[in-house]
């Protein structure tokens, strides 16, 4: 039976049409691909993208140079020099990210207890040469001033949380 | 100007849910589909260049799925001292490049603190 069986499959393609069925039905199914840059993927509150230095609603940054950051960061990316600012308040003088050495972890808005330095929702920073990805606390900051709101939006959907 | 798929299905299927300071124009689709797992499908029709990073963070938040309101209907708080939206700039000449960099303006910083140079007479660092 099984060799009848058989000769009649490949003398009908049967399996062809089989296929052809399968190719036919996801026709009709959703698409799983985005039409990028169009349309985007979905993005949680915690992502971790490109880094951003945070201020108070003052205007007054955040960062009080208390290297936790540099401290905890695996990849040795971030670089900090600090001292007392004219008014006496301990800031840094040098905040240096290596964005191609940062692994984006997070770790340093974990270890960051005033809520300065983030990683922001944006990953689209991709840059031409690598100099450019050598960021320093002008570029951090402007990065914060840019993305405030958006940052300020998702940590406080993610405060009910932590 | 988007591609000639984008502005058919735009036509066809697009509703308007706003647009923001660019001109950049925003849409859902009409009949979406919002079931548990379903994602409703939102896309942006770009006014001038077709560039990812001219999505400014509000609508950013709701074009990535992070939310579900619109900044049409809860807009975000802004900080008088925000700055606007900048898209990427690499690859022109307004791009970031740190003090010091050849094509950039300013000095670099001088290393001070906790940094050692190496010195060439002091021989192998370990022996």
């Amino acid at each position: 039976m099984p060799a009848i069986e058989q000769t009649v499959r490949s003398l009908l393609l049967t399996e062809l049409a089989v296929g052809l069925g399968v190719t036919f039905k996801s026709i009709f199914k959703r698409k799983a691909t985005l039409n990028y840059p169009y349309e985007k993927g979905m993005l949680s509150p915690r992502f971790r993208g490109e880094h951003a230095l945070r201020r108070y609603p003052n205007g007054e940054e955040r960062c009080i140079a208390c290297k936790l950051c540099e401290a905890i960061c695996p990849a040795q990316a971030i670089t900090i020099e600090a001292e007392p600012r004219e008014d006496g308040s301990r800031r840094t003088t040098r905040y240096d990210i290596d964005m191609v050495k940062c692994i984006y972890c997070g770790f340093c808005q974990e270890a960051c207890p005033v809520d300065a330095i983030v990683e922001g929702p944006n990953f689209e920073f991709a840059a031409e040469t690598r100099e450019e990805l050598l960021y320093n606390k002008e570029k951090l900051l402007d990065n914060g001033d840019r993305w405030e709101r958006e940052i300020a939006a998702n940590l406080s959907a993610e405060a009910p949380y932590r | 100007m988007a591609t000639i798929g984008t502005r058919l299905y735009t036509k066809l299927c697009g509703a308007l849910v706003g647009e923001d300071d660019a001109g950049n124009r925003y849409y859902r689709e009409r009949w979406g589909r919002s079931g548990p797992g379903e994602r409703e499908r939102r896309w942006v029709v770009y006014e001038g260049e077709v560039e990812a990073s001219r999505v400014p963070p509000e609508w950013h938040r709701w074009l990535h799925h992070s939310t579900d309101e619109p900044p049409t209907e809860a807009p975000l708080r802004a900080q008088p001292w925000e700055k606007p939206h900048q898209p990427n700039l690499t690859g022109t000449a307004a791009a970031y490049r740190p003090p010091g960099h050849i094509l950039g303006r300013g000095r670099r910083d001088r290393a001070t603190g906790d940094y050692e140079p190496w010195q060439p007479d002091e021989g192998p660092a370990n022996g």
